[in-house]
């Protein structure tokens, strides 16, 4: 009776143990075949699955690509929500998956600890080369000169408006930021506002760019943006709201994000990126609009780039079967789908002249928009100075300080956090 | 009670054998103990004397750089003053509204176990859906809008976007959920209060308010203790609503400590130091504010 108790008590105490085990690592290293259908091996590929559709679609480019390596296995791992944390919490614990998405914010974090795997000698075994990408894409995933990642798609900012306000006032789609204001006096009437700009970084930095402002010193090391273009570019961004009365927050016109003021025909005109189109299909389908590209500032023209990549964890054992897998999923086969599917733009330059821009011209304006368009990505600090940036916007736009004042506060901070 | 007779039997109760097949039963709890919160609790410690970070593999000693830092970093005293406020206000309400429902419970009024129930319904379901439930009611065309529209007051006010209104917003949640969980706390402690020393003051003239204060408070102190002192730990750590509703903002005037750790861990780089110092500083503070709080409400009650 005790002795079995006993046997049982220590076998439950083993089976625990053992399950908390987990496999050692071997060592990483790439194979010495060049045939593509040749190798072989294992993949965990990770997506963070932003809706249902577009969650789908990835399981579908997964089970092409092995249809075609029929000797690559890939599983796929949805991660719906917290995907860094969840990747960074795996990367400590050493269980990350072989094949990844990889936002700025985790090619930030993960490059310089040599946690993900540097794609460029294998892109030269297989045959990728950069000059394939949309330029401005690659940067992104460059650190000490090697290419940690390569885009799978991309977002940028234009200007949209809403087709039937523009014409029953009388306007045509606006060329210069005159233009723009101008418009946005004009279709201001009652509860509706000729355009909303929300107190986000992410918009204004637009305009800094455009001003000929910076964010951050070209080391990354001090932050800059408080300079005259800084100061200039969030006095004009904040003069619709403060001056003009011409814009209001997307939560002051009943909305959750500007998309959604737009889509509520509360505002005549949003600065957005392509995720607006499969939004405004899937929930205001009746409203009519098109867009222009972000006119040019006094110093250039500019506009920013949202992107991420497909990239691979340092540690994976099969490095050839998780470049191939990279070079698929960034290829033109599943590009040529993303572009079809609406929910963002192709990362490579051959689709630059394929038909569907030419019954698409928003996507037009927006896959040509990403030739002048700059990067969004700060450093391993970005969430830091990030919100420096909104704060001081919020604060200016609440009436709580100056630009000058807001702007001077939100470089302290920012530097404070820089130098940690 | 059982512990005590069961020791009074004598040690004949049990074999040596069955003593050893005991320990080697609680083993698995000792060792799970020891590596998840002994052993986490002295490894975040040991992360707090370094610059830390997620990923990288290397982590220079900084000493106690990262606690004597803290009254600098801008952020903790902006979180540590919020969820100060946040802790008293919801301490006391919800201590105060557990103790009237859970005084009319006790009153033996027709339907009492109908009520108990219904009002005990908030603190059953995840913090979770009930973040979701309370994003719709204070979103700009939601409940709270709708009803102050039927008694005549039209607006569509964002109160999770404003700086003054966010954090009470989150507050009047937590209250909302956490009041009925110590209601049946203080309702355990009233029925424990004997009906003789009520008669006693009944026939000595003494009216329910004066019995209220006069006998109910002083012989509930024990259990208002624990009620304040669980509500300082709980509320101090606020995090799940935060999260949900309005990840600290709008400009950080909901910016928790225990959001704020979870911010500094992941979100920026090499963060994870400070984060722990300042877990471990919530926690020193926490452990205070409950020994102070058994001081003033925990003291011998004399008749």
């Amino acid at each position: 009776m005790v002795a079995s108790r006993l046997v049982l008590a220590l076998g439950l105490i083993g089976a625990l143990v053992l399950g908390a085990c987990t496999p050692g690592g071997g060592t990483p290293g790439a194979g010495t075949t060049t045939n593509e259908q040749d190798v072989t091996g294992d993949l965990r590929a990770a997506n963070w699955g932003g809706n249902p559709t577009e969650n789908s679609l990835v399981k579908k480019y997964i089970d092409d690509f092995m249809k075609k390596y029929p000797k690559i296995k890939v599983t796929q791992e949805q991660i719906p929500d917290a995907f860094e944390d969840k990747i960074k919490t795996q990367m400590t614990a050493g269980s990350e998956p072989d094949a990844m998405y990889v936002s700025t914010n985790l090619m930030n974090f993960a490059a310089p600890a040599g946690r993900l795997l540097d794609l460029t000698p294998l892109m030269t075994k297989w045959g990728v080369s950069k000059d394939e990408y949309v330029q401005s894409l690659l940067s992104p995933w460059q650190y000490n000169g090697k290419q940690y990642g390569l885009p799978k798609d991309f977002g940028d900012l234009v200007i949209f408006y809403n087709k039937k306000m523009f014409t029953a006032a009388g306007l045509q789609p606006p060329k210069t930021w005159d233009e723009v204001r101008s418009s946005a006096k004009t279709l201001s009437k009652g509860d509706v506002k000729g355009i909303s700009l929300p107190d986000d970084s992410a918009r204004w930095n637009a305009f800094l760019f455009a001003w000929g402002g910076k964010v951050l010193s070209d080391d990354g090391k001090t932050a800059v943006f408080n300079d005259k273009a800084g100061v200039d570019s969030v006095t004009f961004y904040t003069s619709f709201q403060l001056t003009d009365k011409s814009s209001d927050l997307p939560k002051n016109l009943g909305a959750s994000w500007a998309g959604d003021a737009f889509g509520k025909e509360k505002a005549a005109m949003v600065i957005e990126g392509g995720w607006l189109i499969p939004y405004m299909k899937d929930t205001y389908p009746t409203v009519e609009y098109s867009a222009v590209t972000l006119p040019a500032g006094p110093s250039k023209q500019a506009s920013l780039l949202f992107t991420n990549a497909w990239g691979c964890a340092a540690k994976t054992k099969n490095p050839d079967a998780c470049m191939l897998f990279v070079k698929y999923m960034t290829g033109k086969e599943v590009q040529k789908q993303v572009l079809e599917s609406g929910f963002a733009l192709p990362a490579r330059k051959d689709l630059a002249n394929d038909p569907f821009f030419s019954t698409h011209p928003t996507e037009k304006t927006l896959f040509d928009s990403a030739t002048f368009a700059v990067p969004w990505t700060f450093g391993p600090h970005e969430s830091k100075v990030t919100e420096a940036m909104n704060n001081a916007l919020g604060a200016i736009l609440l009436g709580k300080s100056t630009p000058k004042e807001a702007l001077d506060k939100a470089v302290a901070d920012a530097n404070t956090a820089l130098k940690q | 009670m059982a512990v005590t007779a069961a020791r009074a039997s004598g040690r004949s109760g049990f074999h040596a054998s069955q003593v050893r097949a005991g320990l080697v039963f609680v083993l698995p709890y000792v060792i799970f103990f020891l590596v998840m919160q002994a052993g986490a609790l002295a490894f975040a410690f040991w992360i707090s004397l370094h610059r830390w970070d997620l990923l990288a593999l290397e982590n220079p000693f900084r000493g106690i750089e990262n606690y004597t830092n803290l009254p600098e970093n801008e952020n903790f005293v902006i979180a540590l003053r919020n969820t100060t406020y946040y802790a008293v206000v919801v301490t006391i309400f919800q201590t105060i509204f557990a103790l009237i429902m859970a005084v009319l419970l006790n009153a033996k009024i027709r339907g009492s176990g109908f009520f108990r129930s219904t009002w005990y319904t908030p603190s059953v379901a995840s913090t979770v859906v009930i973040s979701m439930i309370f994003l719709w009611i204070y979103h700009p065309t939601g409940l709270l809008n709708s009803i102050l529209g039927l008694i005549g007051i039209q607006t569509q006010f964002n109160w999770l976007q404003d700086t003054t209104t966010a954090l009470p917003a989150i507050m009047g949640l937590n209250i909302w959920t956490t009041a009925p969980t110590f209601m049946i706390v203080f309702l355990a402690g009233l029925q424990d209060i004997p009906r003789s020393v009520y008669e006693a003051a009944e026939v000595d003239g003494a009216g329910p308010i004066r019995r209220f204060f006069s006998i109910t408070i002083p012989l509930l102190r024990p259990i208002i203790f624990l009620v304040v002192a669980l509500g300082i730990i709980g509320t101090f750590q606020v995090f799940d609503q935060i999260s949900i509703m309005t990840k600290g903002g709008p400009l950080k005037s909901t910016l928790t400590v225990a959001y704020l750790v979870y911010q500094d861990v992941f979100k920026d780089q090499g963060q994870v130091g400070v984060a722990c110092a300042m877990a471990f500083t919530l926690g020193v503070i926490i452990y205070v504010l409950t020994i102070l709080s058994r001081r003033f409400l925990d003291a011998r009650i004399d008749y």
